[in-house]
């Protein structure tokens, strides 16, 4: 049994508790170090806007950095969905935390515009559009990619209303178009019932859109610059390590967070780290499933195009950050997440996430490096392999400055809103109780429909 | 010699609180958990009876069988291919990435079979020598309880002062009727 | 959350054990009318034997006909015991517990059934043996662990071997409950050989639930394993239209999605024909129907990316076979036909709460989608052999036989007859399991609301 502590079940979470954002200022040198990796990330993209726009090659670390951020923030909010229609109240102080990083997630729509630009016609080379040109793939990918990123966002601001908006008359005495913004909230039976109910159907599009996205991404920027690369396979591969890595950076935030903010850390604990674990070793798993399932048929059949495309990703050009990808994605993750101790200790399934999140960028890399730096792409099979094109000093501190611009945005949406969902938490705090049964004590947890 | 032979009683209650309440009479009276049974038709929580954690070595099984499925695994398939040097589909003779499902397949046969032959053995199963009683499939709990001859009256009365339904030895029902002396 | 099944231990022990002790008469009649169907079949695969496969309609280039749709069928129901016991036995889901007996029956019975088709399929079934097991030490003669057809016996073996020890450890205290119960010595006695002896010592039933946790656990990755390696069976060729490096997972989420619909089917079946109705409720039904919603869609996912990138590298073997699948007759009317059974009619159904609810509604829906995904198989695997490729030089037009039609209806006469048979002579309801749902049934009182609950460890 989870302890009670850990459970939170012994802190009071009835009123007047309300849950607060972060304290940051710059003279915190963690605070300061991430203000400038994010500055630094904001220069080098005004750099890489000035001296490469249109440059194809040039935008292939930041296409890295693009599908990284769309693979660890875009997927963390899925854990809020996720739990909340799985009716897990483990996840209940982490939810905000991972709701939140749908702020982060933008970033992806400023790198997707310019790279965009760099790609080359679509004619004369495979790609999933068959012909239909009102604006495919860019004002296609765009338009995804946004509405994803504003679903993301309307599930971050509603879930958060209720701890925002504070008192009835505090939002009566708001303007007209700010009380639109906080819902009119006034915490009525039927807001409750709308908000509820808005959650369950935002994440729904949530989820799809994530799919969905995946899918025309990892093709309009990975397989169609490719020639010979024709796999069903790496969208879903995609996803579901984005997953992975969502739920790994999740986990990594939720340590931090019991580390640097005792305030909301308290609430967060074991009992989060072994609930996740038990889905991160099932993500883990499943890197290997899709990798094997994709790397197998073309073992097996052995066509040359289908061969070609797999040794730039797997067996020859990109061996070393595939080599770190198996390692740090599977092997190592795996090796240490089968055992208990691991997987319920948050301290120690954190540096297991620390692993994952490194592999991921490393996975990325494989897989979108060789198509954008492509020097022809089009055709149906490639005549030779393209030589590996390894990042440069510029591309090196784009990626340092923008992945640190992510967690500084990330920091910053913490400060603005809290990072534990007050009410969420309220709700999951009457639904819980521990009670003695016969000799022993258990955790009695209510599920009401 | 015959005062350190042990016996056997169970006691039969009706509540789960009453069966709690014999254990924690037997507790008090000097019996350990190695000494008591706790008979159920249905599993309740652990230490719903007072009773400590059940120490069990379930999770090794499914390891050691697994080393050993992926060994005879191993043994077969590339005996088979070494046996039988036939090149097909262009593919090695021993070709990894085609026997890696056989690999698979027998690693995790082997661990399903080591870890049944863990649950019969953790289970101390098969077991034909316990007292029992068809009762306990009704829902009454039973309560049993190794004793020296010696000790056997103090374990009768703990058993007792809980109030069982019937208390059982392996000759029979310790209890009498009612309205008979 | 569910309401916990309300009932004292001897009602539930005789609910539970009513059919296994009763003899209907609607069991002879039943069981009758599927072994006539099982004696027809049998009489067709003596028929193959004699005449060779051209007795069933095949030639050239079509030799995978409805055998092979069959067995990727079976497999397919298959998935659903596992998954569904297995899932919600590790995310402790509180209505899993009248469920996950039937759907682990129905596994093993699916299993043993799809076996029967590749081994009929082979024209020669005792040979099969020295191609999949190594055992002809005389002749020299070994199987070829790198083809996919000595794959798949090997996952189909584990997972029954898996399935069925599974099955026979969550029995344990269900045998000893029937032994205890048994109306006569003789069923007393077999019933005491096979439960060994089990008394319900807290050892026991500690070893219990960690073995469930533990085994689901380990058959998990089996269960992926398998349709995995049947999709295989097709996609580590080159053909085109079966090439596709989705056939993995698509295959394994149309297993469950066909599975857990049969287990739905299975279950409303069960509730009357058993008189379960206290065990099987609305509310399972409805948490099956949220799942499938799901499931189903996650399945449509996939068909979509497996249509996409079929034709993604347009290359003109491939169109033409996507072609010959949705827009050739007869094709194109089992295309329609499948999309509209497997998804466009039942997920948007069960969408509606008052539907997931109705029985009726639930059991109409939930074979709906069984027969749109036996379709979906066949739309698999026909029209890809069938298109004629340039080194093809002798066509011959393949239509399904009646014989063929014969071994499918028997294949569901086998599953169906297995099944009642299982739950004649042995619980088909985890007893044990339902009542310690019973014990762990709470309430939390919040306001004026008495919430359902339940304890945990």
């Amino acid at each position: 049994m989870i302890a009670p502590e850990a459970a939170g079940l012994k802190l009071s979470l009835r009123p007047p508790y309300r849950p607060q954002a972060l304290n940051i200022s710059l003279n915190q040198a963690g605070i300061a170090l991430l203000a400038a990796l994010g500055l630094l990330g904001i220069v080098m993209y005004v750099v890489k806007l000035i001296t490469a726009w249109g440059d194809r090659a040039e935008w292939a670390y930041p296409t890295v950095v693009l599908m990284f951020i769309l693979s660890t923030a875009t997927a963390a909010p899925l854990i809020a969905y996720a739990s909340r229609m799985a009716k897990g109240y483990w996840a209940l102080p982490l939810r905000r935390v991972a709701a939140l990083y749908a702020v982060p997630s933008l970033l992806s729509f400023v790198l997707l515009i310019p790279i965009m630009a760099s790609l080359p016609p679509l004619e004369g080379r495979s790609n999933l559009w068959f012909g239909f040109s009102a604006g495919a793939p860019f004002l296609t990918d765009a338009l995804a990619l946004a509405i994803l990123l504003l679903t993301g966002m309307a599930l971050l601001w509603f879930s958060a209303v209720p701890d925002l908006a504070g008192p009835p008359s505090r939002v009566r005495a708001m303007g007209r178009w700010q009380r639109l913004l906080y819902l009119n909230w006034s915490g009525t039976a039927r807001q409750w019932k709308v908000l509820r109910a808005a959650n369950l159907t935002l994440g729904a599009f949530y989820l799809m859109g994530y799919a969905f996205v995946h899918m025309l991404l990892t093709t309009d920027l990975g397989q169609s610059l490719l020639p010979g690369w024709r796999s069903g396979i790496f969208p879903v591969y995609s996803a579901v390590t984005g997953i992975q890595a969502g739920i790994a950076i999740t986990l990594l935030t939720a340590a931090l967070m019991r580390r640097f903010s005792p305030e909301a850390g308290r609430f967060v604990g074991d009992e989060q780290a072994s609930a996740l674990g038990k889905i991160l070793v099932a993500a883990t798993l499943m890197w290997f499933y899709f990798f094997w399932s994709d790397f197998l048929l073309i073992w097996y059949a052995r066509l040359p195009s289908e061969v070609a495309a797999m040794q730039v990703t797997v067996a020859i050009t990109y061996i070393l950050p595939f080599v770190l990808t198996a390692v740090l994605m599977f092997a190592l993750p795996l090796g240490l997440l089968i055992f208990n101790k691991v997987r319920q200790s948050l301290s120690l399934i954190a540096g297991v996430s620390a692993l994952i999140v490194v592999g991921i960028l490393f996975d990325r890399i494989r897989f979108f490096v060789a198509p954008m730096a492509n020097p022809s792409p089009f055709g149906h099979a490639m005549h030779e392999l393209p030589a590996p094109y390894w990042p440069n000093a510029l591309d090196i501190l784009f990626i340092i400055g923008f992945i640190g611009l992510m967690f500084a945005v990330f920091v910053y949406a913490a400060s603005r809103i809290p990072v534990l969902n007050g009410w969420e938490m309220r709700q999951g705090s009457m639904l819980r109780k521990e009670r003695t049964f016969m000799k022993t004590h258990v955790l009695v947890i209510g599920k009401p429909d | 010699m015959q005062s350190q032979a042990k016996r056997e009683l169970l006691a039969l209650y009706e509540e789960p609180d009453q069966a709690a309440d014999a254990v924690e009479r037997l507790h008090s009276a000097g019996f350990d958990d190695n000494d008591i049974e706790i008979l159920s038709s249905t599993p309740y929580p652990e230490g719903a009876f007072g009773e400590g954690h059940t120490k069990h070595r379930l999770f090794a099984f499914p390891f050691a069988g697994a080393a050993c499925g992926m060994a005879v695994g191993i043994a077969w398939i590339v005996g088979a291919q070494v046996s039988l040097p036939i090149i097909t589909g262009g593919k090695p003779i021993v070709a990894v990435p085609a026997i890696i499902q056989i690999l698979y397949e027998g690693t995790l046969l082997g661990a399903v079979l080591f870890t049944v032959l863990g649950v019969l053995f953790e289970s101390r199963l098969p077991d034909g020598v316990g007292l029992y009683d068809d009762r306990i499939s009704e829902g009454y709990i039973g309560i049993s309880v190794m004793a020296r001859e010696r000790r056997l009256p103090d374990a009768q009365i703990a058993l007792e002062e809980a109030s069982p339904i019937d208390l059982l030895s392996k000759e029979g029902s310790l209890m009498h009727a009612p309205g008979t002396t | 959350m569910q309401e916990p099944v309300v009932a004292d231990t001897k009602t539930s022990n005789r609910e539970l054990l009513d059919f296994v002790f009763a003899w209907p008469a609607w069991f002879f009649a039943v069981g009758g009318a599927l072994n006539g169907l099982l004696v027809a079949a049998f009489w067709v695969v003596i028929l193959m034997l004699m005449c060779g496969l051209q007795f069933l309609g095949y030639s050239h280039p079509v030799y995978w006909g409805f055998l092979i749709v069959n067995f990727v069928f079976w497999i397919g129901v298959s998935h659903a015991g596992i998954m569904v016991s297995a899932i919600l036995r590790l995310t402790q889901a509180e209505w899993r517990r009248p469920v996950t007996r039937a759907a682990e029956v129905l596994t093993i019975f699916s299993l043993l059934t799809a076996v029967q088709f590749p081994l009929i399929h082979s024209g020669r079934p005792w040979r099969t043996m020295y191609w999949t097991f190594p055992y002809d030490w005389n002749r020299g003669a070994w199987p070829n662990p790198r083809s996919p057809l000595v794959w798949d016996p090997s996952a189909i073996f584990t997972y029954l071997t898996s399935t069925i020890l599974f099955v026979y450890v969550a029995l344990l205290p269900d045998l000893a409950l029937a032994r205890d119960r048994a109306p006569n010595p003789v069923s007393r006695a077999i019933y005491g050989v096979l439960a060994m002896g089990f008394r319900g010592t807290t050892r026991q039933w500690r070893i219990q639930t960690v073995a469930g946790l533990l085994l689901s656990a380990i058959i998990l990755p089996i269960f992926v394993s398998v349709h995995s390696i049947v999709s295989w069976d097709f996609a580590v060729t080159s053909v085109p239209g079966w090439h596709n490096t989705i056939f993995a997972p698509y295959f394994v989420i149309g297993a469950v999605h066909s599975g857990v619909s049969a287990v739905v089917t299975v279950m409303i079946v069960m509730r009357y024909a058993f008189g379960l109705k206290r065990f099987i409720t609305r509310d399972h039904i409805d948490s099956l129907a949220r799942l499938l919603i799901v499931v189903a869609t996650v399945w449509l996912f996939f068909f979509l990316l497996d249509f996409f990138f079929g034709l993604y590298g347009t290359e003109p073997a491939e169109v033409d076979t996507w072609q010959r699948r949705l827009v050739e007759p007869p094709w194109v009317v089992i295309a329609i036909t499948f999309i509209i059974c497997a998804y466009i009619i039942p997920v948007p159904m069960w969408m509606f709460r008052a539907i997931r609810r109705n029985f009726f509604w639930m059991f109409v829906t939930t074979i709906l989608v069984n027969v749109g995904m036996w379709l979906e198989r066949y739309m698999v695997v026909v029209p890809a052999l069938e298109r004629k490729s340039g080194l093809t030089f002798t066509y011959g037009d393949y239509a399904p036989s009646l014989s063929e039609f014969i071994l499918v209806a028997a294949s569901f006469a086998l599953v169906i007859l297995g099944f009642l048979t299982f739950s004649k002579l042995l619980p088909i309801m985890p007893a044990a399991d339902i009542k310690e749902g019973q014990i762990l049934a709470d309430r939390i009182r919040v306001g004026r609301a008495n919430v359902p609950a339940a304890m945990r460890e």
